[in-house]
Formats: C-alpha cells, sequence, structure tokens
C-alpha cells in the first residue's frame, strides 16, 4: 500500500463519517473535497474542479430548468386532468394509473418535481374515496424514484455515471440515454404490481396529519369563516337576482368567491355586487355549513357534496387565502373599500378584516381602512403574486406566505417542442446529453418559457455542488490505486466468485451502504471500486457500474 | 514518514475536527 493509498482511505473514512453524522450537509462535503483533495496532493487542482464542467452536472443543471420549464406553463397539470378522470374511483385503479403517470414523468423530470405534481390530485382523490391519502401517496413517491431509473437522467446518480466509468485511466464507452429503460420500465411495473398486489397488506390503514397549507390554517384561524362549499342554482330558479339584491354576505354570513354563470359560459373569480345570479349557475362559497344551508334552503339551490366545477379552480395549488395588512403609506388608509372598487383595482375577494381585537366579516366594504388593519383575502394565486410583485410602496404587505406561482400555460407548446428537441438530439443524432438538455432549456428561455432568472432559481445547488464536489473524490479513489486494492482484497476474501454472483454481491453491498450514506456519495464510491472488482473476476464493468446505480434507488 | 504525508494528514485532521466543533445544532444553542 503506498502512502497516497493511505491519504485516499483516511479521506474515505472521513467523508463515510460525515455522511453518516451530517456534521455539515452533505454538499458541503463535496466542496469539502474540491479543495482539500488537491490540497493533499492527491489530484491535480485542474480535477478538483472538473466534476462543475462535468457532463452530469451541466445535465442536471439542463434538465432541471427544462423540468421547471415544464412546471411553469401547466404542461403537467394537463397530464394530471385526464389521468385522474381515467382513475375514477377504483383504489387499485388509481394507484397503477397515478403511480405509472409519476414513474414515467420522473423519468424526464427531477423525482420531487414529479410527486409533486399529483399531490393535490392525490389528496383530492383520497378524501373523495375516504380512505389515508398515504395510501395513494406511498406507491406515488416510490414509483417517483423508480421511475429515475428508466432514463439516463431521471436520477442524479445515474446521470453521475458516464463521468464515473473510468478504468486504470481509460474512459469506457458511455450509456446512452435509454440504454437502461427496460430494466427502468421492469422495475417500474413490478413495484406497481406489488402495490395493487399487497397494498392493503403493507399501506396505512389510518391517516395521519399532512401539511394543510396556508389557507387550511387561515380558515381554522378565523373560525367563523367556515369552509368552501359549491352551490347549485336549478334551472327552475325564476327570479334572477343581482348579488346586491340578494345581500347574502349580510343576511348568512356567507361569501361569494365564484360564479360560473351558465348563459355565458364563463367564470368570475371575483363576483361584483351587480352581478347576476340565474338558473343554472353555480357558486363557491366561503361560510359555515348551517348558514350555507339556510341559504340554500331559502332560495331553494342545492349544496354539492364536493366542489365539482370550481374543484380545479379553486384547488389548493390554484387559488387560497392570504392575511394581509394594510401599510403604513397605503392609498387605502382612510377610505373604503367600496370607495376605491378594491375588487376591480386588486382582483381578490375580501373575506374578513380584523381592526385591533375585533374581526368583520359582514359590511367589510364599507369599513373606513387604517393603517395596520388585516384583510384576509382570497383569489387565485396568480393575483396575489402580481399584487405583491408590484412597485413600492405597496398599499398591502402580506403576512402569511404565498402557494402557487404564476403560470404562463400560452407557452405549453413551446416548452413540449424544446423537450421533443432535446430528447430528438439526443436520439437520432447522438448530440452529448448535456449539449442537448442545454440546448433545450436555452431555447425555452429564448422563447420565454421561463426568464433566465427564474431559471437561476430554480436551479438546485445543493444537488450540483454534492454532484461536482464528489466526483474528483471518485477521481482521487481510480487515481491512487484504491479502488483496485480494496477490489482485490475484497477478491480474495470472498474467493473469486463467477460474475453473476459477482453482481449479486455487488447489489447488496450497495444496497447496505446507500442505507447509510447519500444516493450520490454511495455511487462515487462504490462504482470505481466494483467495476474493478468485477473485471478482476472477468465479468462486465459497465454492467457492474449499472446494477450499483440501480440498487442503490 | 515523508513531510508531505504529515502534512495530508494533519490538514485532513484539521477540516475533520473543524467539521465536528461547529457541527450543526452546537452553534444554535450558542446564539
Amino acid at each position: 500500500m503506498t502512502s497516497e493509498m493511505l491519504l485516499t482511505m483516511t479521506v474515505l473514512a472521513f467523508v463515510i463519517v460525515l455522511f453518516i453524522f451530517e456534521w455539515v450537509r452533505v454538499d458541503v462535503v463535496g466542496i469539502i473535497m474540491m479543495v482539500l483533495l488537491p490540497l493533499i496532493g492527491l489530484i491535480s487542482p485542474k480535477e478538483a474542479f472538473v466534476g462543475l464542467s462535468s457532463n452530469a452536472v451541466v445535465s442536471i443543471i439542463a434538465v432541471i430548468i427544462i423540468g421547471a420549464g415544464l412546471d411553469k406553463t401547466g404542461v403537467m397539470n394537463q397530464v394530471a386532468g385526464p389521468i385522474i378522470r381515467l382513475a375514477g374511483r377504483s383504489e387499485k385503479r388509481v394507484i397503477t394509473l397515478i403511480s405509472g403517470t409519476v414513474g414515467l414523468i420522473s423519468s424526464m423530470m427531477q423525482n420531487i418535481g414529479a410527486a409533486a405534481l399529483f399531490l393535490p390530485a392525490a389528496q383530492r382523490i383520497a378524501k373523495r374515496m375516504e380512505i389515508p391519502v398515504s395510501r395513494i401517496l406511498m406507491p406515488m413517491g416510490f414509483c417517483a424514484i423508480i421511475g429515475g431509473t428508466i432514463t439516463l437522467v431521471g436520477a442524479s446518480p445515474t446521470i453521475l455515471l458516464n463521468d464515473l466509468m473510468v478504468l486504470g485511466g481509460e474512459k469506457l464507452e458511455p450509456f446512452g440515454l435509454f440504454t437502461q429503460t427496460p430494466i427502468g420500465i421492469c422495475l417500474l411495473a413490478s413495484a406497481i404490481l406489488y402495490f395493487t398486489l399487497f397494498g392493503k397488506l403493507i399501506l396505512p390503514s389510518a391517516g395521519g396529519d399532512a401539511d394543510k397549507g396556508v389557507t387550511a390554517s387561515l380558515m381554522e384561524e378565523y373560525r367563523a369563516l367556515g369552509t368552501l362549499f359549491e352551490l347549485h342554482v336549478p334551472d327552475d330558479f325564476k327570479d334572477s337576482k343581482t348579488l346586491e339584491e340578494l345581500n347574502i354576505r349580510t343576511k348568512f354570513l356567507v361569501t361569494i368567491v365564484a360564479i360560473s354563470f351558465s348563459a355565458k359560459r364563463e367564470k368570475s373569480f371575483v363576483p361584483r355586487s351587480h352581478n347576476k345570479i340565474s338558473a343554472g349557475d353555480d357558486l363557491a362559497v366561503v361560510g359555515r355549513e348551517e348558514n350555507i344551508r339556510r341559504l340554500a334552503n331559502e332560495y331553494g339551490w342545492q349544496v354539492k357534496a364536493s366542489p365539482e366545477v370550481f374543484a380545479d379552480d379553486l384547488s389548493r395549488t390554484n387559488a387560497g387565502m392570504a392575511e394581509t395588512i394594510v401599510s403604513p403609506r397605503s392609498e387605502l388608509v382612510g377610505k373604503s373599500m367600496s370607495e376605491i372598487h378594491f375588487k376591480d383595482l386588486y382582483g381578490v375577494n375580501p373575506v374578513a378584516l380584523s381592526k385591533g381585537r375585533k374581526i368583520f366579516y359582514s359590511g367589510l366594504t364599507n369599513i373606513r381602512l387604517q393603517m395596520g388593519d388585516t384583510l384576509l383575502l382570497q383569489g387565485p394565486w396568480e393575483r396575489f403574486h402580481i399584487l405583491k410583485n408590484r412597485p413600492q410602496p405597496r398599499s398591502l404587505t402580506f403576512a402569511t406566505p404565498l402557494e402557487g406561482e404564476i403560470m404562463r400555460p400560452h407557452k405549453a407548446k413551446l416548452a413540449v417542442a424544446w423537450l421533443g428537441i432535446a430528447l430528438l438530439q439526443i436520439i437520432f443524432f447522438k448530440v452529448q446529453l448535456s449539449v442537448a438538455l442545454m440546448s433545450g432549456a436555452l431555447g425555452m428561455i429564448i422563447t420565454g418559457v421561463l426568464s433566465i432568472d427564474e431559471a437561476y432559481r430554480s436551479v438546485d445547488w445543493m444537488t450540483v455542488f454534492l454532484l461536482a464536489g464528489l466526483i474528483p473524490l471518485g477521481i482521487a479513489f481510480e487515481k491512487s490505486g484504491t479502488a483496485a486494492f480494496i477490489a482485490h482484497n475484497v477478491l480474495e476474501l470472498i474467493g473469486h466468485p463467477t460474475p453473476i454472483v459477482l453482481l449479486a454481491v455487488v447489489g447488496i453491498m450497495t444496497s447496505f451502504f446507500t442505507l447509510v450514506i447519500s444516493n450520490v456519495g454511495a455511487t462515487v464510491l462504490l462504482v470505481p471500486l466494483c467495476m474493478n472488482m468485477t473485471v478482476m473476476a472477468g465479468g462486465d464493468p459497465r454492467m457492474a457500474a449499472l446494477v450499483v446505480t440501480g440498487v442503490r434507488l | 514518514m515523508n513531510a508531505h504525508f504529515i502534512y495530508s494528514l494533519a490538514l485532513i485532521l484539521l477540516t475533520f475536527s473543524l467539521c465536528f466543533w461547529f457541527r450543526k445544532g452546537k452553534g444554535d444553542r450558542e446564539e
């Protein structure tokens, strides 16, 4: 054993301890490697930062930007809609379809992004079918992870693979984008099969507390507010009246937050007092159930069991509530909301107003606002984001975080086209992964699918620096001969098995490793080690590399 | 044992102890 090997092993032990105990975050460990390894002379300064310009890191940055672009245009939401309708009410079908789709989507997107896409829908379906949401989320989460094995860019360890496949200073033939697809599809299919067959036994039958979101917690806070209901005006409703004439808020303490006009076939999310309610319309209202039932009885309207017409528009991802405070130099100070035509100007619904210790739920629009008054507003998240982005001085200060974001649905076709162009380059023109993906990301930025700042913000720097920092460690591990040394000794110990047995050993070893250290870390350490072992045993080193990344998922 | 080896080992140990000393949680309590 040379002194370089000894140093490499000391660093390795150090890294493993840091990964297990997390004294510093994993990406900081990566940066430590970038600095420490060239300082102690295990690699050259150039090799230290080669990770940052590696195919893997550039690809992952591009994939994240492409995913963010798809997200921003709501393309994926359009996929989610039909899938949910197709799934219907059978639990097995819901699990199969949702998990399958999430798996396929996560083959091209980051796992978390793919799972997050179906999160609101899963929660809604679980509520409707009266099963705990974890029964749907658990299979969905697993399939999002397994879906990452379908393509080379689906998960960070697989992206890393091509950069790690160096044996004795020579680069092995890199994997293509779809080389591993058959394996990935089989894994995904068996996971879904497992959950549909044994799901009843292993999935929880009782629900826990999930993250409710800002709106739900605000509604709990303002107790008199009640919840969201949908009302239908029957066709035999004769006397169409304006909201002003109906005077619903004062009479029933119920706020109308949206109307779907059947005659005009359009929806309004800021109902005005001159809007007429007539037969066939649907209303979304916020209020206490008993008040809403009183309102429905009085006019002969129907209370629906769950939102239908507004299920999507008013879902947690699209609309919600925000608590705002009237700012010191606000144009609202000393005026009432009706005087300044608040709804026209702001495009959101005032639901409650608290002045000092008093909370008002009705007659809000005629109360003169003072600095520091708290206004509870309801509306589409997009409106709130526009209000928040207004130049200073803003009339309202937001006290609660906003969910959702400004979407660009009209750019959806462009986003899909750029993804298509990137994939075409990879499949048919054999363009290098990082170049092809980055051209797709660049296309999205140039055509305004997302701005360059949004692209920068979307990049997960933790993943980038973790990958970029661990690549030099992989280089040192291989270059100093440590990988070959350990592989040789392990083989001596287990007595030169056949390649198949060896691959099984590699698989089991990787499983244990990933239990204690991050999956990228395990990949960097085990890929060089296992490739050396397989070559010595007469097997295919690329196969070993694939087993390591496949198993560690 | 040459000088470079000892220097390298010292550097690794120094980094290691820095990480340990300023680890998460410890600093929070002091604030």
